[in-house]
């Protein structure tokens, strides 16, 4: 479970990056971040993840705040960045065994990593080679193997599916999908309206560092999403007034 | 093929993106210091050196009036050739980096023990810092650094595949590319010139330059121009060759160490090896011995030659008279003149044949050196820096082959001064400094050193070419992907 | 929720980490390449610094056979420095891999008038092709291998950076010190695997083809040798770490690594000479000679001669005139030295002021090290210079004594030539110089060496320090 509590972000050079952000990602729960480019969305996974200290507030992952013991907060965390990119001269297996040992898994078996890398849809004959030729779609597929392999209980993902094809970018979200069906809390930032609408149980949209919208599964059946986007969006870039 | 539009628009966008790059403003300072610096040193020194120059002609010539007695003291005082410096030499030390200004045969007497500590060896261990080494080598090493990439890594690659979704040929592309480096580099290159220039003109007084030497300084920035062509030629091929530009990096190192450092300072090491001339010990020993039993042998069998000569014994007490301080011979008995002088004509054969023996034994191990020097100025030519090497060198007038014809010529001004004290007649007669036959010392045209680097010159185009060739073909057929 | 997860040991993410990095390192191409050209490079220069040293002992044995052959023939010892001295000092075995100083080492060093300067006739000119056509495994590791390894090691941070993997890894539960700490131990590993297998070729040819038998001490200082060369190759590791760190892309740390390496290894020499030069200016020969030359004209000044014979007369009121006019003689050739010995302590000082000048960059305080154990270091070449003069000194005296025993008894001076008493080899001096022991190696070593891991401690620090501050 993530929570994270009136957190504010302010750069030494004056910008404010995050406003005032609350948000809660329940176990078995997929919460996704869409907002413009430069909205805050990747400031706050960094922030989730301990990489960047937050201005005030906190973050909770699974009651304990990342702040103050971020090896224990990140035991239950697993992060799927927009470009995988591992060890290009490492087969999938060696990549895998190697975040899983480090990841708090230590005694991995070479089975589990196969039946993980399988359950994520890469094919046997992939699994011994060098990820060096993976494609985007293998990387990103090896990117979520690390969070099964793993068995964190929170995911997060930042823009996860921009450059895979239809085909790539449907898999992958069935396969969040599952991955919620076995209660892991999932946050995933992205653009992608349409995948956000299929996938999310609760949906925000950052603007300019604040959450302008935010709306559960029941509440979006009867809204347009795209419009409530565009409207929000257009706002705060200085075009058209709603 | 090439399109001149758009090879020159290219072009202009690789110089204002190498400009704003950090590591063009690291090459720029790195390259005006160290040749600014490295001028001025050399251009200090050469200031001293021919202070010292004047000095010790002018010291000498004393001397040689001094001794006028010169004859009968022939081997006991100084025999020096002064060595002019050369004025080139801030663009390449060679031979100069001898920090004694006179010349290789110097005999004295006062100071026997040649072992002492004549110069700081140290200096000795690494290359020594004047402006081919800045220009050959460091520059060479930042111009790699900062076309390593050109064509690949990432971000260069998206814009290649930019560029050739547009009517722009390959080629025009690849020659834009070369172009771009070239006058990027270009402008620490003249930076660096006009800099020497100033410290030139400034130490104009203090260290003359003659039009000759400014012609050969003029030669070589064109001749370092033509090599940085070259540089950037093999850089981009390189950069071609190779997808990710980390192994481009390390494979332009590769080369630089192995061709551009390795190659061209050893050769004088597998010269030698192939060559295998005769040890330097024991060939010291043998001039020595012929100075030696020659030496040892004036007594006695000048006194035989001298009464075999003369057909009458001659009493060894006449040995004593020689040798006497005041050794005017006018108002001595005309038999004993006689004799004293057979005896001193018999000396001073042997003192020729002497001079003679040593400038041929020294001269025999010049050519064995000089062939030394030949292979290895042959063996250099296989690198880019090396043919530069040994073009700058050329250049300034202070190779290897200007030493071996200085010892040449000492020895024969030994044989000369020999010859003449023996003409002027008689051990104790005075002389004339001004009779003093003076060493030619070298000048040597800048037409005659440009006319020398022709193989040099010709070799780093060579390479430039054949390397922009092989980038080209490359470059043509490859799929980018 | 589920029972708490345990921690994951710290020792055991460091072991695997280490394992990765060390593992991905080895397998790159770069590697690869460094691997072969180091070894490639450091056996074919030892091969060829083997070969010359036999050459150089083949030579040693024709000079002093030769030297012997003609001494044998002299009949005095004034004489015979008409001819040239030759020392007994071999060439040394371990400049196979630190050849240093050793040119001016080994050569016999003459007193001779007869024939050329040695200046020319020594070394292939005074060319600038000098040193680097003496390059050996030291000159190799020094120059060549500090610079690849600064190839393999300048992205070691940076291009994890730009690339992400970095922060994949970190989003772990990981301590970025674990991972630092990680990539220092595995990266000093890896480059000393190459050193290693370049270092054991080496010696192992030169043990089997030299022809020379290696004792105990000097398989002891060949091993402190092989330790300096690694601990140097951790410095400038940690300063290509260190470059990777705290630049922003792997262009400027490329920059910044090369830069380092050309100020240590190539620019500082050319700075610490000119600023010796300054402290100590060195007079000129031309000067030297011309006081020189002053001092012996004063020979004719009958000033001089008296008060000369004043001084004498008064330290020994009972010398003989004949006694008299030699110590004349004496003092006046001894003042005319002055001018030399001056310019000699001055050389010294400049020499000794250079050397320590140069340790300011860890890559020569380890040629200095490596030359100091081969005993081709600049120190030895001084304790040579002093061992030259003792010797001279001691020959030249046992010469006077040959020449007075000769005087007397002989009346004219010119039966020299014709007879004498002959100066027997088993009468003369030997040359005394051995390389320093070990104790007196230790003093002059640890300095250096302790700069040498100073640096490498100073540079890991500003790499661990960065890379754990840093925003990722």
């Amino acid at each position: 479970m993530l929570r994270i509590e009136k957190v504010c972000k302010v750069y030494a050079n004056g910008v404010r990056a995050v406003k005032d952000l609350d948000l809660t990602v329940s176990p078995g729960e997929v919460y996704v971040l869409l907002g413009a480019n430069g909205a805050g969305k990747t400031t706050t996974l960094m922030m989730c993840l301990g990489f960047l200290n937050p201005t005030s507030g906190r973050i909770l992952i699974n009651d304990i705040d990342v702040r103050k013991d971020p090896i224990a907060a990140k035991l239950h965390v697993a992060y799927v960045s927009e470009n995988v990119q591992l060890e290009p001269n490492f087969t999938a297996i060696q990549n895998l065994e190697f975040f899983a040992r480090v990841g708090g898994r230590p005694d991995v078996t070479r089975k589990e990593i196969s039946d993980a890398l399988l359950r994520v849809g890469l094919p046997g004959d992939t699994h011994n080679r060098r990820c060096g030729g993976f494609s985007k779609g293998m990387r990103q597929r090896l990117g979520i193997a690390i969070a099964v392999i793993r068995g964190t209980d929170l995911v997060l993902l930042d823009e996860p599916t921009s450059g895979l094809d239809p085909r790539g970018g449907q898999e992958f979200i069935s396969l969040l999908k599952v991955l919620r069906g076995e209660g892991k809390a999932i946050l995933m930032t992205t653009h992608d309206v349409f995948r956000a609408k299929e996938l999310a149980d609760h949906l925000g949209i950052m603007v300019s560092g604040e959450l302008a919208v935010s709306r559960t599964r029941g509440e979006l059946l009867n809204e347009d999403i795209e419009n409530l986007y565009l409207e929000h969006v257009e706002t705060s870039v200085g075009g058209k007034a709603a | 093929m090439f399109r001149a539009n758009h090879v020159i628009s290219i072009a202009s966008r690789e110089v204002a993106r190498s400009v704003r790059d950090t590591r063009f403003l690291g090459a720029f300072t790195a390259c005006l210091i160290l040749g600014v610096g490295s001028v001025f040193v050399n251009a200090h020194s050469y200031a001293q050196k021919q202070r010292e120059y004047a000095r010790s002609t002018s010291s000498y010539a004393r001397t040689i009036a001094d001794k006028a007695r010169l004859v009968g003291h022939f081997h006991n005082s100084p025999k020096s050739v002064a060595r002019k410096p050369v004025a080139t030499q801030f663009i390449a030390l060679a031979g100069e980096a001898d920090p004694d200004p006179r010349a290789v045969a110097k005999v004295e007497y006062s100071s026997w023990f040649h072992g002492e500590l004549r110069k700081n060896p140290l200096p000795g261990l690494f290359f020594p810092v004047d402006l081919t080494f800045v220009l050959g080598l460091v520059m060479a090493l930042f111009a790699f650094a900062l076309t390593y990439d050109t064509l690949s890594g990432e971000v260069q690659r998206d814009v290649l595949r930019l560029m050739l979704a547009g009517p722009v040929s390959r080629g025009s592309i690849l020659a834009g590319k070369w172009l771009g480096a070239v006058l990027s580099l270009l402008i620490p290159y003249t930076v660096t010139g006009a800099a020497t220039a100033a410290v030139l003109y400034d130490y104009a007084q203090a260290a003359p330059i003659s039009t000759e030497d400014v012609l050969a300084t003029a030669a070589f920035f064109g001749t370092g121009l033509l090599y940085l062509c070259t540089v950037t030629s093999l850089a981009l091929m390189v950069s071609v060759l190779f997808r990710s530009a980390g192994a481009a990096m390390v494979c332009l190192v590769l080369v630089w160490l192995v061709g551009f450092v390795a190659l061209p300072y050893s050769a004088i090491s597998v010269a030698h090896v192939f060559v295998n001339p005769p040890g330097a010990a024991s060939f010291e020993h043998r001039l020595g011995s012929t100075g030696y039993t020659s030496m040892n042998s004036i007594a006695e069998d000048n006194l035989r030659r001298a009464e075999k000569r003369l057909g009458e014994p001659i009493p060894a007490a006449i040995m004593d008279l020689e040798y006497a301080f005041d050794e005017d011979l006018v108002g001595v008995d005309p038999k004993l003149r006689e004799m004293i002088e057979a005896i001193h004509d018999e000396e001073w054969r042997t003192a020729t044949g002497v001079a003679e023996s040593m400038r041929a034994a020294c001269s025999e191990r010049s050519s064995q050196e000089s062939l030394v020097e030949n292979v290895a100025a042959w063996l250099r030519r296989i690198s880019p820096y090396g043919c530069f090497l040994n073009a700058s060198v050329t250049l300034a007038n202070t190779g290897f082959d200007r030493e071996l014809q200085l010892r040449e010529m000492t020895q024969r001004y030994l044989a000369e001064c020999v010859a003449l004290c023996r003409k002027i007649g008689g051990m104790n007669r005075y002389i004339d400094s001004k009779l003093f036959p003076s060493p030619a010392l070298f000048e040597v045209s800048a037409a005659t050193r440009l006319a020398r680097c022709v193989p040099d010159i010709t070799g780093i185009l060579v390479m430039g070419l054949l390397a922009f060739l092989i980038a080209y073909r490359t470059f043509v057929r490859r799929e980018i992907m | 929720m589920d029972s708490p997860t345990p921690r994951p040991s710290v020792f055991s993410q460091f072991r695997e980490c280490v394992s990765k990095e060390i593992l991905a390192g080895i397998l790159s191409h770069r590697y690869t390449l460094v691997l072969i050209l180091t070894v490639v490079a450091a056996l074919s220069v030892t091969v060829v610094r083997t070969h010359v040293y036999r050459n150089q002992v083949r030579q040693y044995h024709e000079g002093s056979q030769a030297w012997r052959r003609t001494m044998g023939s002299v009949s005095f010892a004034w004489q015979s420095t008409g001819l040239g001295l030759s020392f007994e000092k071999a060439p040394e075995p371990l400049a196979i891999f630190a050849f240093g100083l050793e040119n001016e080492l080994t050569r016999s060093v003459n007193f001779c008038e007869y024939y050329p300067d040695r200046a020319g006739l020594r070394k292939l000119g005074a060319t600038s092709f000098r040193y680097f056509s003496q390059i050996d495994i030291t000159g190799v590791i020094f120059f060549g291998y500090s610079l690849l390894a600064l190839m393999l090691v300048f992205d070691a941070v940076s291009a994890g950076r730009e690339r992400g993997t970095i922060r994949i890894l970190l989003a772990g539960p990981i301590r970025r010190t674990t991972v630092i700490l990680s990539k220092i131990f595995a990266g000093l590993v890896t480059l000393a695997i190459p050193l290693c297998l370049a270092w054991g070729l080496s010696i192992g040819y030169a043990m089997a083809v030299s022809g020379h038998v290696f004792t105990g001490g000097e398989l002891a200082r060949l091993g402190c040798m092989v330790a300096v060369s690694l601990v140097y190759v951790g410095a400038i590791f940690a300063l290509g770490l260190a470059a990777s760190c705290r630049a922003n892309s792997s262009n400027s740390s490329l920059m910044l690594v090369l830069f380092g390496w050309l100020l240590l290894v190539l620019f500082l020499p050319a700075g610490a000479k000119a600023i010796c030069d300054i402290v100590y200016p060195i007079p000129s020969f031309a000067s030297v000679e011309e006081d020189t030359q002053a001092t012996q004209a004063a020979v004719f000044d009958d000033r001089l001669t008296t008060q000369i014979a004043d001084e004498i007369l008064r330290e020994q009121p009972d010398v003989s005139p004949e006694r008299m006019q030699e110590l004349i003689q004496k003092r006046i050739a001894d003042r005319a030295r002055n001018a030399e010995r001056d310019r000699e302590n001055k050389m010294r000082s400049n020499v000794a002021l250079f050397g320590k000048l140069l340790r300011v960059s860890p890559a020569w305080s380890y040629l200095s090290v490596s030359t100091s154990l081969a005993g081709t270091g600049a120190a030895d070449y001084l304790k040579f210079l002093d061992d030259v003069r003792l010797f001279r000194s001691e020959f030249e005296a046992a010469s006077e004594e040959q020449k007075r025993v000769a005087d007397a008894s002989i009346h004219h001076p010119h039966a020299f030539y014709g007879e004498g008493t002959p100066f027997s080899p088993d009468r003369w001096p030997s040359f005394r110089y051995a390389r320093a022991p070990v104790t007196r190696l230790v003093d002059a070593v640890s300095v250096d060496c302790a700069w040498i891991v100073g640096a490498m401690f100073l540079f890991l620090l500003i790499a661990v320090v960065g890379f754990v501050r840093a925003e990722v």
